[in-house]
């Protein structure tokens, strides 16, 4: 099996769903004959041409408007944001429209919102953002963050498949610089399930995206001081999969949450809930959390590794988690 | 939220032409949604799409206490077509068959593959914007005027006067609206409200629904190798500017014969004519309430000011009442 980025395994699934189901097309800014900011959709142009592949203004309401439309009329539309910080701009159309089109109508939206979304990349406050809590917030979407390749590609065809509006996460530090060796032919991975990426029975890490591969670094850390940490990767924020969850937290007794995204309203808040309601008996130590600061992400590199959650940040709490 | 049909009405226009349906999309928006950023970026992507949109404005000159004049600094909505570059229309909306004309006219050019058209239908909100309000900021002038243009009453005139219906027809058509009101009123009030626990459901489509699209057309049309062509809907001149750096005419790349009909290169602006009904209808009206326009405070502040003054002794001299 050849080993490609995360960015080639999106391309891949993009690709081949086109290919599979005409009824896929892509729309979003700059796509086609530049291949899109990140280069997501190189080589899409030419192959499905612009009936498949429809280049629009810098006009987020109506890219997701139209992909609504589409969708209406049995299309499977993948509408890219440049940035997922533009995301803000058809916050309403998202989050009005798109989302409460089957519990209000009954009409299901079967379109995928994709962008590259995090931080870490010195991309500033306008370019690395994580609005993924907003939308995991609105009943009627379903929320993807994958850190692999093979996720991405897995599910991002789950994405498109699925019936109800995606929206689908790319975290731009990954992009390139992960690499695996992912299946050429068709696979999906199911959304809504997370996936135990290592095993221990200290305390548990949950994390994803890009801070999964940081929790990973500190659980190799911890381990060589003797605390073996079970890692979560998430891979779908919405639905939260709180089973794996809850199973590992009743086996490791000790729960340190890891995400990118900001402090206050985090997911980390809805799963230390979750784990009080459903679990509080099996706490050996109060639930811990390292994410960003409550701050826009900020330019300057200092200043964004200060921001940033690290490994070295995740050892400490796991440390001080582990002396209860 | 106001607006947000406009784009997604453009998808369905676009979808519909790339399955081969030959349909076109009609969505409609009041004068007050009008100013709202999915209106334009729809209209605008729609324009750009050569999309199969009839967009139909009705301007019924409140957005509920806010007339037109306070809204926007335009005679007519239909303007804004003009920098769109789209086609627009304006028509009396209390013709009935003026409005059925023009509508007609605009579905044909959308089908024919000349993109979007705008058509502003001039009328009147004769209630308040909601049942609470009695629309006291409406001057009685302007009811007055557009009592007289009652579209029901017109259209009846209409009739009769081209022999198209009698008094028996009419009061049949009467009697059977009467009967269908009463017996869906009664429908609506004889229906049980839904069960509570129905709140929880339908938030996803869980294989509720199959989603499955209607071609029109070949699918291997859209499949590589044939899919990877220049669209249908290709305008010749589209962004073209005179310069040293014009694009060479020979670059682009011939259109294909549209699956639609028409092969979309005209893009033909048509300048509308002022109405009659715009003439009629007072530009700027006196306002019942609020802050009146500045224009209309200096007119006033002139006015005082030429008149001679009340008061011959100074101030400090004049009796406070």
């Amino acid at each position: 099996m050849p080993e490609i980025t995360m960015l080639e395994a999106i391309r891949q699934a993009l690709f081949e769903e086109m290919e599979r189901d005409p009824a896929v097309v892509a729309i979003g800014e700059d796509i086609g004959v530049y291949g899109g900011a990140f280069k997501a959709t190189e080589g899409l142009l030419a192959k499905f041409g612009h009936e498949r592949v429809i280049e629009t203004p810098i006009s987020e309401t109506a890219i997701v408007g139209a992909a609504c439309g589409m969708s209406y009329l049995g299309l499977r539309p993948v509408a890219e944001m440049q940035f997922i910080d533009f995301i803000a701009c058809c916050f309403n159309q998202v989050t009005n429209f798109v989302a409460k089109s089957h519990y209000r109508w009954g009409a299901p939206v079967p379109m995928v919102l994709r962008g590259p979304s995090g931080g870490g990349v010195h991309g500033g406050p306008f370019h690395s953002a994580n609005p993924e809590m907003y939308f995991v917030h609105t009943p009627g979407l379903k929320v993807i963050y994958p850190s692999t390749a093979y996720d991405a590609k897995g599910l991002l065809k789950s994405a498109i498949r699925d019936n109800n509006p995606v929206l689908f996460f790319e975290h731009k530090f990954l992009y390139r610089r992960i690499k695996e060796e992912v299946p050429a032919g068709d696979f999906t991975v199911p959304i809504g399930k997370a996936v135990v990426r290592r095993q221990g029975s200290d305390l548990t890490i949950v994390s994803y995206a890009a801070m999964a591969h940081v929790a990973m670094e500190a659980a190799a850390t911890l381990a060589k001081e003797g605390i073996e940490a079970d890692v979560i990767d998430l891979r779908t924020l919405l639905p939260l999969d709180s089973e794996t969850i809850l199973a590992s937290v009743k086996n490791t007794n000790r729960l340190l949450i890891v995400h990118e995204d900001t402090r206050t309203g985090g997911i980390a808040g809805e799963i230390a809930a979750i784990v009080c309601e459903s679990a509080f008996e099996h706490l050996d130590a109060p639930i811990a959390r390292v994410t960003a600061l409550d701050t826009p992400v900020p330019y300057a590199p200092p200043l964004e590794e200060r921001f940033l959650p690290n490994a070295e940040k995740v050892v400490a709490a796991a440390r001080e988690l582990a002396k209860y | 939220m106001l607006g947000d049909l406009i784009p997604v009405m453009t998808g369905v226009a676009m979808a519909g032409r790339y399955l081969g349906q030959n349909i076109v999309a009609m969505t409609w928006i009041g004068d007050g949604g009008s100013s709202t950023g999915a209106f334009h970026e729809g209209l605008n992507l729609a324009a750009q799409q050569r999309a199969p949109l009839v967009l139909i404005v009705e301007n019924n000159q409140w957005a509920y206490s806010t007339p037109v004049a306070r809204q926007v600094p335009i005679k007519n909505l239909a303007d804004r077509a003009v920098a769109y570059g789209i086609a627009s229309k304006i028509v009396d909306g209390n013709d009935v068959v003026a409005t059925y004309e023009t509508t007609k006219s605009a579905v044909e050019d959308c089908r024919a593959g000349r993109g979007p058209v705008l058509i502003e239908v001039k009328t009147m909100r004769m209630k308040g914007h909601a049942q609470h309000d009695p629309a006291e900021y409406v001057p009685k002038a302007m009811f007055d005027y557009w009592k007289t243009q009652d579209p029901i009453a017109r259209y009846e005139t209409y009739l009769t006067e081209h022999k198209l219906w009698d008094a028996k027809k009419k009061s049949e058509i009467d009697a059977r609206i009467e009967r269908e009101l009463d017996a869906d009123q009664k429908f609506a009030e004889e229906s049980p409200m839904p069960p509570a626990e129905l709140a929880e459901q339908g938030v996803y489509c869980e294989g509720c629904h199959t989603i499955e699209a209607e071609w029109r057309r070949a699918k291997k049309e859209v499949i590589p190798p044939a899919s990877n062509e220049e669209a249908v809907w290709k305008v010749a001149d589209f962004g073209a500017f005179k310069g040293p750096f014009a694009p060479a005419a020979a670059a682009a790349p011939a259109p294909r014969a549209a699956a639609s009909g028409g092969n979309g290169a005209e893009s033909p602006l048509v300048a509308h004519d002022e109405p009659e009904v715009a003439k009629q209808t007072p530009l700027r009206v006196p306002f019942g309430r609020g802050p009146k326009d500045r224009s209309v405070e200096l007119e006033r502040r002139d006015k005082v000011a030429e008149r001679p003054p009340r008061h011959n002794k100074p101030p400090h001299k004049r009796r406070r009442r």
